[in-house]
C-alpha cells in the first residue's frame, strides 16, 4: 500500500469514528530528567536523610543529599553545662557505638585540663571503645547485608551484638547509651565475670566471623553488586575529606589509632587493613578485617590488664564546691567556676583540637576554654557529615539501586552527622 | 618535622603575613588576615616538607565582647605523611562578613562552610551553593551566635501553621509552648 | 583459573557453601527469647525507673535538700521545693522528676550523699498522657516499695551508690558505711 492511501485510511477513520491516531513516532524525541524524592522516611535511608535525585531513566545525573532532620542543637546546649554534665550529650552523637565518643570526648578534656588518667583506667576505656568497635560494625554489615538483600546475616549480627551489649550491661548499667568514661578515668571497674564473658566471646567470634564471610565474600550475588560501585581514588578520597574505612579502601594509610596512639594503644600489636579499589567490596573487605582485628586486640588487652586506680585525683569534682543551697537564685552565677581538686588549680585557656578513631571514621574535638567550668566553644567534627557530603561524587553515574549499595557501604549514623 | 621547624618555614615564606603565632598543648596555630587564608592554606598543602593535605574541621568561633574582632573560622589541618598538625585563624569583623571559600583547594570544605554560614552568617565567596545545612531554609537567626538565646526567639512560622492545621481538625488536644 | 571459575558457577559450589550454613542453624537451639512469655532479667545496677528510697526505720525519705542532684542533672528533669515548718526547720514540700526528660544517666544517684534516689531495675513501665510520666514525690515513694515487693532477694543495694573501684576519699562519710536495706519479708509484716 502507497502512503498516499495510508493517508486517506486514516482520515477516514477519523472522521468517521472519532478515533484518535497517535502521532509517528519522530526520531529525536525530547526527554526531560525526573526529579525522584528518596524522602526522610525510607527503611533503606538509615536515618532520617532525604536524597533528591535528578534521573534520566534508571541512571543518576544528579544528587542533592538533606539533612537537618535529627538536629538537635548539641554544641550549642553544651556551651551552658559543666564539662563533667556535658559528657552525656556525647552519647548521643552515633548513638550505636557510645563508648567511643565518650572517650573522644574525655581525651580531649584531659589534655585541656592536663590531668592524666592511671593506667588501668586506659586500657578498660580502650577495651569499651574496641567492644564499640565490633558492636558498630556487626550493625552495619546487618542493615548493609540487609537491604542488598542478604537477610539472614541481620539475625546473626545481632546474636552475636546481644552478647557484647550483656556485657556492657553488666559493667554501667546500659546497653546502648553507656555514659561510661569520666574526666580522668572511668566511671566503675570492671568484675571477674566481665572478664571471663568477654573471653568467651573472644574465643567464639573468629568462627562467626568465618561464617558470615561464607556467605558473602565469594557470593556472585554480593560480588556483582558491590564490585566496582562508586569507585574513588585516593586523592579524591582525601580531598572530600573522607576518614575511616572509607579513606583505607581507596588504599589510604591513615588509622589515628597507629599514628597519633592514645590510651592503651600503643601497648597493642595490630595490622590496619587497606583496600585498592575504593569500591564498595574494598571497604566491606577492610570492615570484615577489621572485626577480627579488634578481636585480636581485646585478647591482647586482657592478658595485658594492670591492676590500678580507675580514676584519676584530679578529677575534677562533680558537683560546684560553693554550697548549693544558694543554688536557686543564683544558678548561674554559682556554677560559673569550677576549681579543680583540693590544690585549687583554675583551668587553662585556650584551645584545643584533639581527635579519635571512632568505627565510622575521625571524631574531633575542637574545644576553646575561656577559665570558667563551661565550655566557651565545643565543636565536633564528626565523620557521618563528611561523607554524607561525598555521596553525589560517589554515585553520579550508577543506577538507583546502587545508591543503597552505596549508602550502606559509607556506614552512616544520622544522629552523628545532624548532631 | 618538629613544631618550631613548622613555624619556622612558614613564617620564612609569609613574613609579614602572619600575624601572631602560639603554640598551645603541644599545638602550633598561627593567625593570618582573613583574605589570605586560600593562599596560606595552599602553600601549607603543596609544599614538600609540610604537605598537610588533610582538612580535618573547619568551624567558627563568636567571641561576642570578649575580643575586638567578633568572629573567628578555623582551620585545623593533618599531614598524612609527615604526622603533624597546625590550626589557621582568620578574624573576621563583624561589619565585613565575607571569606574566601576553601572548595577550590579542599573538596570537602563544602559542608563545613554551609554549616558554618548556617549557624554563624559568615558568606564564603565561591562557594557553589551556599545554603543552611541544619536549620530550615525559612529560619530566621544564626543559633550559635553568643547572643541567640538557648530556647530560640519566638515559634517558627511553619510551626504555627502545623498547630492551627491540628486545632482545625480538633480531633487532639493542643498544649502550647514547650 | 577460568576453567575453575566455569566449574564454580555451573556446578553452584559457592551456593551449596552458603546454604550450608544456614541449614546448619536448623541443628542449633535458637538464640530467640518468646517475650512477653519469658522475661529478661536484667543485670544489677541496670538504669530504670527513678524511685525514692523509703527509711526502713525513719517510714520517709532521706533527702537532707542538698539540691546536688538537682545541680548536676544535665536534663534539669528534677523540680525540688524545701519549706519551712513550725519549728522553722526546713522540710521538703515537693520532689518530682519528670521522666520523659530523664536521660538516665544515673548522675543524681551517684551525687547524693544519704543514697536518697535510686534508678530501679524496673523497665515496664508506661504512662497514657505526659502527666502520668512527671513522677510527684508520692509517686517516687511508691514505686519504692512497690519495687521492694517484686524484688527477689534478702536485701538492696544499688550499684551505683558505690561505683565499684571508687576510691574512698571521693565518697562522703555516710555513703562509705552504707548498708544493704533489708527488705521485710510479708509474712513477717501481717505477723508483726
Amino acid at each position: 500500500m502507497g502512503s498516499m492511501e495510508v493517508k486517506e485510511i486514516k482520515e477516514q477513520i477519523l472522521t468517521t469514528q472519532n478515533v484518535c491516531i497517535l502521532p509517528e513516532v519522530e526520531d529525536n524525541l525530547e526527554t526531560k530528567e525526573m526529579i525522584l524524592n528518596m524522602g526522610p522516611q525510607h527503611p533503606a535511608t538509615h536515618g532520617v536523610l532525604r536524597l533528591v535525585l535528578r534521573l534520566d531513566g534508571e541512571e543518576i545525573v544528579g544528587m542533592e543529599p538533606h539533612i537537618g532532620y535529627l538536629h538537635r542543637g548539641i554544641e550549642k546546649l553544651m556551651e551552658s553545662k559543666t564539662y563533667a554534665q556535658a559528657l552525656p550529650l556525647t552519647d548521643r552523637l552515633d548513638y550505636i557505638s557510645s563508648p567511643a565518643n565518650n572517650t573522644a570526648y574525655a581525651i580531649a578534656i584531659e589534655k585541656l585540663f592536663g590531668i592524666e588518667a592511671p593506667i588501668r583506667a586506659k586500657f578498660i576505656r580502650t577495651i569499651f571503645c574496641e567492644m564499640a568497635r565490633i558492636s558498630s560494625h556487626l550493625l552495619w554489615l546487618a542493615t548493609h547485608a540487609l537491604d542488598i538483600g542478604a537477610m539472614t546475616i541481620f539475625t546473626y549480627c545481632f546474636r552475636e551484638r546481644e552478647w557484647l551489649l550483656d556485657l556492657f550491661e553488666m559493667t554501667v548499667g546500659a546497653r546502648l547509651l553507656t555514659n561510661f568514661a569520666r574526666i580522668g578515668g572511668v566511671r566503675c571497674d570492671i568484675s571477674p565475670e566481665f572478664v571471663q564473658g568477654l573471653r568467651d566471646f573472644t574465643k567464639e567470634f573468629p568462627s562467626r566471623v568465618q561464617e558470615y564471610e561464607t556467605l558473602l565474600t565469594k557470593n556472585p550475588i554480593w560480588m556483582e553488586r558491590t564490585i566496582d560501585i562508586a569507585q574513588i581514588s585516593g586523592e579524591d578520597a582525601l580531598s572530600w575529606g573522607l576518614t575511616g574505612p572509607c579513606l583505607r579502601g581507596s588504599g589510604v594509610d591513615y588509622d589515628l589509632r597507629r599514628d597519633c596512639p592514645y590510651d592503651a594503644y600503643p601497648y597493642l600489636k595490630f595490622h590496619v587493613p587497606l583496600g585498592e579499589n575504593g569500591d564498595v567490596y574494598d571497604r566491606y573487605l577492610c570492615r570484615m578485617e577489621e572485626l577480627r582485628q579488634s578481636n585480636e586486640m581485646l585478647k591482647q588487652l586482657l592478658d595485658q590488664l594492670p591492676e590500678g586506680e580507675i580514676i584519676s585525683d584530679d578529677s575534677p569534682d562533680f558537683v560546684i564546691p560553693t554550697p548549693p543551697r544558694q543554688v536557686e537564685g543564683a544558678g548561674s552565677a554559682a556554677s560559673a567556676f569550677i576549681t579543680l581538686s583540693k590544690e585549687r588549680k583554675m583551668i587553662n585557656t585556650g584551645d584545643l583540637y584533639s581527635a579519635v578513631e571512632v568505627p565510622k571514621g575521625e571524631l574531633g574535638v575542637y574545644v576553646v576554654s575561656d577559665g570558667s567550668g563551661k565550655p566557651y566553644r565545643l565543636r565536633l567534627r564528626t565523620p557521618s557529615f563528611v561523607h554524607i557530603a561525598a555521596m553525589p561524587a560517589l554515585s553520579v553515574g550508577h543506577m538507583v539501586a546502587d545508591i543503597i549499595a552505596i549508602i550502606g557501604s559509607i556506614d552512616i549514623v544520622l544522629g552523628e552527622s545532624d548532631k | 618535622m618538629t613544631i618550631e621547624e613548622i613555624l619556622d618555614v612558614v613564617k620564612g615564606e609569609f613574613k609579614d603575613k602572619i600575624l601572631s603565632d602560639e603554640v598551645k598543648f603541644d599545638q602550633p596555630s598561627i593567625s593570618v588576615p582573613k583574605d589570605d587564608n586560600t593562599e596560606v592554606i595552599l602553600f601549607l598543602k603543596e609544599h614538600g616538607g609540610l604537605k598537610f593535605d588533610h582538612l580535618a574541621d573547619l568551624c567558627g568561633v563568636d567571641y561576642f565582647k570578649s575580643r575586638d574582632i567578633r568572629y573567628e573560622v578555623v582551620y585545623n589541618l593533618y599531614s598524612i605523611k609527615f604526622k603533624h598538625r597546625i590550626r589557621v585563624k582568620i578574624q573576621v569583623p563583624e561589619d565585613d562578613m565575607e571569606v574566601n571559600s576553601l572548595t577550590c583547594i579542599f573538596k570537602g570544605a563544602d559542608w563545613h562552610e554551609c554549616e558554618c554560614f548556617d549557624m554563624f552568617g559568615i558568606q564564603f565567596r565561591g562557594h557553589p551553593h551556599l545554603k543552611r545545612v541544619f536549620m530550615p531554609e525559612n529560619w530566621v537567626g544564626y543559633p550559635l551566635k553568643k547572643d541567640y538565646p538557648l530556647k530560640g526567639i519566638g515559634v517558627w512560622e511553619d510551626h504555627e501553621k502545623l498547630l492551627k492545621k491540628v486545632e482545625s481538625l480538633s480531633k487532639f488536644e493542643i498544649r502550647r509552648g514547650g | 583459573m577460568k576453567i575453575q571459575k566455569l566449574i564454580r558457577d555451573v556446578l553452584l559450589i559457592e551456593w551449596f557453601r552458603g546454604l550450608s550454613v544456614t541449614f546448619k542453624t536448623m541443628l542449633v537451639k535458637p538464640v530467640t527469647r518468646l517475650y512477653p512469655h519469658v522475661k529478661r532479667q536484667p543485670f544489677p545496677g541496670f538504669r530504670g525507673r527513678q524511685a525514692l528510697v523509703r527509711d526502713p526505720e525513719k517510714l520517709k525519705e532521706r533527702c537532707i535538700m542538698c539540691l546536688r542532684c538537682k545541680t548536676v542533672c544535665p536534663s534539669n528533669c528534677i523540680s525540688i521545693e524545701v519549706g519551712k515548718d513550725e519549728n522553722n526547720a526546713r522540710v521538703l514540700k515537693e520532689y518530682s522528676i519528670d521522666a520523659t526528660r530523664c536521660i538516665y544517666c544515673a548522675y543524681c544517684v551517684e551525687v547524693c550523699p544519704v543514697n536518697a534516689l535510686v534508678l530501679t531495675e524496673e523497665y515496664e513501665y508506661l504512662g497514657d498522657k505526659r502527666s502520668d510520666l512527671f513522677f510527684t514525690k508520692e509517686k517516687l515513694l511508691s514505686d519504692w516499695d512497690e519495687f521492694l515487693t517484686n524484688y527477689p532477694g534478702d536485701s538492696y543495694f544499688n550499684k551505683f551508690w558505690r561505683p565499684p573501684g571508687m576510691p574512698e576519699k571521693m565518697l562522703t562519710p555516710q555513703k562509705r558505711n552504707e548498708k544493704p536495706i533489708e527488705i521485710k519479708k510479708k509474712n513477717e509484716e501481717i505477723a508483726s
